[in-house]
């Protein structure tokens, strides 16, 4: 088993004293370095309810085009755990917009189509990166706005985060 | 004439994996360009007793600013009973927990990280006078939040529109190790089962010495004439005890008798192998019989 990648990188250097064509020399230099594997947590895409309506609640799926999705890029095989820290309202100004029902999908391939339910919470959840390295993980949930829910735009911050071992 | 640059290890070598990946990515096109996409390297950070600091890279591969964060916190995993490991964190640590979060300073704490852009951490630490010869561990937290999303608003009379800004955290192990250090482990109480399509097994590893297992364990299913039909690997860490489990595909084997050797070794495939403390490598072998 390989510790770590090597990258050797051959460089060959021309080195040409002043206008002199004679005094022309060359040398190479072989250089290695350990490359170690970098992780990447990505945020593909931002849960969005849209527009939504007093008194009619809106869900989105994980399969939704508004679902939100995060990339995992990291070591094959490796397990990782997944723990979420979800907000139960939205803010606008003094206003808030209840959440809830929240739901979660992982998946080794870039597919929300197909995968494991889980409930993200702050919990901790095992996944393991598929062969190549990859976890991408889809969540939704409801916005719940009450029949009298005063109109603006509400946000909140919701945040997964990953653990290496 | 040959160079070689090993020696200086992962400081110039965790900023060319950076600028590698990235290259490599670009060139392959293999991942789409994301709206968020903060790159962390290295996953282990081994601070230098000598300077007593380390580095961090981040690279910005997303299209948008990102806004980052970093903390550290004492933690270290442990299995629960079904051998899935998490992370175990502690609100209040004992003066006797080999803990170096809270010597732990990294600079900047806060940032701005443009698109394309990078940006090395540093990380210092100020351990106290009197230290034990040992490693001591923490964990680098490593939060990053995009710009604020644009919620659809396309109403013109006044309506309600809602949506969610996310974080994400990427936790990292950290260690310093003070004078010598060792490390081993030993294993133990292996259990083995047979599903349809996998033979999955449970081993118990007590780390030894005074420095954390930082390795990998890998399971290989072996036919009566011992070629490998089948392998497995997990990195992990050993702290103390952890008993992980570790499954290798089987599905469609053929009648007859295999071996599945388990072997924890301190070698992972992402870790480079200078930051590592090295051990002699445990294994213990199963008979499987396949009906």
């Amino acid at each position: 088993m390989s510790n770590s990648r090597g990258i050797t990188l051959l460089l060959v250097a021309a080195v040409f004293a002043g206008t002199s064509l004679g005094a022309q020399n060359s040398a190479s230099a072989t250089v290695s370095a350990d490359v170690q594997q970098p992780i990447t947590v990505s945020k593909t895409n931002d849960l969005t309810f849209g527009n939504v309506f007093p008194g009619l609640s809106a869900s989105i799926p994980v399969t939704s085009s508004s679902a939100a999705a995060f990339s995992i890029q990291g070591q094959a095989g490796a397990n990782v755990n997944l723990t979420f820290t979800l907000p139960s309202t939205l803010s606008s100004g003094g206003n808030t917009l209840p959440v809830a029902n929240w739901v979660a999908r992982r998946n080794t391939t870039n597919s929300s189509a197909s995968g494991t339910d889980f409930t993200p919470s702050s919990s901790a959840t095992a996944a393991v990166l598929s062969g190549t390295g990859a976890l991408y993980v889809f969540v939704g949930a409801t916005a719940q706005p009450t029949v009298s829910q005063a109109a603006g735009t509400y946000t909140g911050t919701a945040t997964m985060t990953v653990v290496y071992f | 004439m040959a160079v070689s640059l090993m020696d200086r290890r992962w400081r110039g070598a965790s900023r060319i994996a950076a600028v590698a990946i990235v290259l490599m990515c670009g060139v392959a096109g293999a991942r789409p360009t994301a709206a968020q996409n903060v790159l962390i390297s290295p996953q282990a950070i081994v601070v230098d007793p000598r300077t007593r600091t380390g580095e961090v890279t981040l690279v910005n591969e997303g299209t948008a600013p990102a806004e980052v964060a970093v903390s550290a916190l004492y933690g270290y995993p442990v299995t629960d009973s079904a051998g899935t490991m998490r992370l175990q964190t502690f609100t209040s640590v004992d003066d006797s927990a080999p803990s170096m979060a809270s010597w732990i300073d990294v600079f900047p704490r806060r940032l701005k990280l443009a698109p394309r852009a990078r940006q090395t951490l540093r990380i210092l630490v100020s351990p106290p006078d009197s230290l034990a010869q040992r490693e001591y561990w923490a964990r680098l937290v490593v939060a990053v939040r995009g710009g604020k999303i644009a919620v659809a608003n396309t109403s013109t009379t006044p309506n309600i529109s809602a949506g969610l800004n996310l974080e994400v955290r990427s936790v990292l192990g950290v260690f310093y190790r003070n004078g010598a250090v060792t490390t081993g482990v030993t294993m133990h109480d292996v259990l083995m089962r047979r599903t349809n399509d996998s033979v999955i097994a449970r081993v118990r590893l007590d780390r030894k010495g005074n420095a954390a297992f930082v390795g990998a364990l890998s399971a290989v299913l072996r036919d009566s004439l011992g070629n490998a039909v089948s392998r497995g690997l997990i990195p992990l860490g050993v702290y103390y005890t952890l008993s992980p489990r570790i499954s290798v595909p089987a599905a469609g084997l053929r009648r007859g008798r295999y071996t599945l050797t388990l072997e924890a070794a301190t070698a992972r495939p992402d870790v480079a192998a200078p930051l590592l403390v090295h051990a002699p490598s445990v294994s213990q072998t199963l008979d499987v019989v396949v009906p």
